[in-house]
């Protein structure tokens, strides 16, 4: 049962020699081969990798991962989940991929996503919806579906994945598995495929603190490929993972988003709530008095980057063409009209409105002013707390097709997951319990550069409790 | 703000071709969605500073210096269509 072990035990048996990294990258395909054709959560698998004698020497020592299907591969299909990329091989491979894979990660396959990213239910992508393993009639999350599903089945112990608006962190909850976004720029964007380029952050999802932090060392830090990238020294996650955190103060913030959360959500933040208070943590009331502007800010600010960066899809460079056209002018519509689907179609048409003459100041420039206030409010509430606690998400996973025709209801599913990304700090989402056999998530945000804070807090709560250990009876 | 989205002109704008149907299923979602955010369009904020990057820092460039070879045929095989180097497309000048 090799996927019952963390990737620290799975480090320690690979130096040990108790196990080769052959033997686990089989294991893995072997489930993939197995547990895939229900789930759909690869978009494609790696049939093999190069036999490497350095790869003992490394730190990760052959650990299995998945990428998600956004990060560049070179001379590997990389699709984005699109029509657009769907015969896409990259001529280069990411900055993530690239430092992962020197630290001796052995690539699994790629993971299905939403298109572009753009989405919560992994319903918007061209290779078909991904499935949730708790119950294989709803949506896995999104827009990292695929690899929330991947992780909570154990077909791969760890996967990359990406956040705009909340796209690690909700999939991660709905799939009962812990899930990173990293402070705004401390894990290059280079060769991750950009939807809105001041709010995308690479990241991790995998079942625990523990095994992220692992990973999050090795892959973040400096990239001069990135124009945004973080030259700053941080403390290192895995280092004061174990430390047993100074009384740490929570703010709960008193929202209005409260007030359409499902009540077993709530419930559920109520009790961990009162394991933090066991474990010696201090909970007062914050106020995010913006908090009510994250959507409509969200959805000003990241169409109109995504408009802006989608303008390089024309079918002249590479990805799909569209075989009927006369002109250039119908070249350019035609292949994007064929090559996006509707909701990519949507975001772009939303951008280039908020853009353009006469609405720019209205609604883009008064978006980023309003950005500046909710990342004001939450500077305010660290002056008084460490951390601030909340649910990941409004409601439990819903089922594939109940809100696919209804953009708007699907926009408010990441009404808590947002502001960490309008203000670029730093979230986690973790298992805090379940109801109907459906997995709940709490969510952490933490000042810039404090990963360790998100990840120490949430490893001592894993310690106290087993959620993130549970795995769907049907994969185990 | 105004009601109104002129579906056209903004399709023309996005280089995305719409049918009379898509148009008018798109102009349908587009409402909604301006519904939600004209809530940011009718603040009065002039006084608060945009914020372009979440961390208000300035990007940093890296020098203007070479650092990979050409890769042009590389970078080339991914193109639709291609003649000696060159990416082909309709005829633009007559």
């Amino acid at each position: 049962m090799l996927h019952h072990l963390s990737i620290k035990e799975l480090i320690a048996s690979l130096s040990e020699k108790k196990l080769s990294y052959e033997e686990l990258f089989s294991y893995y395909q072997e489930r993939i081969q197995k547990f895939n054709p229900k789930l759909n959560a690869f978009i494609s698998v790696n049939e093999s990798f190069l036999d490497q004698d350095s790869i003992i020497e490394t730190k990760l020592k052959g650990i299995p991962i998945a990428h998600k299907d956004i990060f560049c591969m070179k001379g590997h299909l990389t699709t984005c989940g699109s029509k657009m990329l769907a015969n896409f091989k990259s001529p280069y491979d990411a900055t993530i991929i690239t430092r992962l894979a020197s630290a001796g990660a052995l690539t699994l396959g790629k993971t299905n996503m939403d298109e572009f990213a753009m989405g919560s239910s992994n319903e918007t992508s061209f290779f078909g919806p991904c499935k949730n393993p708790w119950d294989l009639k709803l949506v896995p999350g999104g827009s990292s579906g695929g690899s929330a599903s991947a992780v909570a089945a154990r077909l791969a112990p760890i996967a990359t994945a990406t956040d705009t608006g909340g796209s690690i962190r909700q999939p991660a909850a709905f799939c009962g598995v812990t899930g990173l976004k990293p402070t705004y720029g401390m894990i290059s964007r280079f060769g991750m495929i950009a939807f809105a380029s001041s709010l995308d952050q690479a990241g991790f999802i995998a079942p625990s603190a523990e095994d992220i932090a692992i990973f999050y060392d090795l892959a973040s830090g400096y990239d001069p490929k990135d124009s945004t990238s973080i030259n700053d020294q941080v403390a290192s996650t895995t280092k004061n993972l174990d430390q047993k955190p100074n009384a740490l103060t929570i703010g709960i913030a008193k929202s209005s988003l409260d007030k359409h959360a499902d009540p077993n959500i709530l419930n559920a933040i109520k009790q961990a709530v009162n394991q933090f208070e066991k474990m010696g943590a201090k909970i007062i009331d914050i106020d995010l008095k913006n908090s009510h502007l994250n959507v409509p800010t969200y959805y000003i600010i990241a169409p109109a980057e995504a408009s802006s960066n989608l303008s390089r899809f024309d079918g002249v460079r590479y990805g799909h063409r569209s075989e009927d056209s006369e002109s250039l002018q119908s070249l350019y519509a035609n292949t994007r009209s064929e090559g996006f689907g509707d909701e990519v179609k949507r975001r772009i048409l939303i951008g280039s409105y908020v853009l353009s003459a006469g609405f720019y100041d209205a609604y883009y420039i008064k978006a980023l002013r309003v950005r500046r206030l909710i990342a004001n409010d939450y500077k305010e509430a660290f002056k008084k707390v460490d951390l601030i606690l909340s649910p990941t998400t409004p409601n439990l996973p819903f089922a594939i097709g109940e809100k696919s025709n209804d953009p708007i209801s699907m926009y408010h599913n990441d009404a808590y997951t947002i502001g960490a990304n309008l203000a670029g700090l730093p979230a986690i989402s973790f298992p805090i319990g379940f109801h109907n056999g459906l997995p709940i998530g709490g969510h952490f945000v933490a000042q810039h550069l404090r990963e360790d804070l998100l990840l120490n807090a949430v490893n001592h709560f894993q310690k106290e409790t087993d959620f993130h250990q549970q795995i769907p009876q049907e994969f185990d | 703000m105004s009601q109104n989205i002129n579906i056209k002109a903004l399709s023309n704008l996005a280089k995305i071709s719409l049918d009379e149907t898509e148009s008018v299923a798109v102009q349908e979602k587009l409402l909604d969605i301006k519904k939600i955010i004209d809530e940011v369009a009718n603040l009065e904020l002039d006084s608060i500073e945009p914020l372009y990057n979440p961390l208000d820092r300035e990007q940093v460039l890296r020098p203007d210096e070479v650092t990979e070879k050409d890769q042009s045929s590389e970078l080339q095989k991914n193109a639709p269509e291609t003649i000696d180097g060159y990416y082909v497309v309709p005829q633009v000048v007559d």
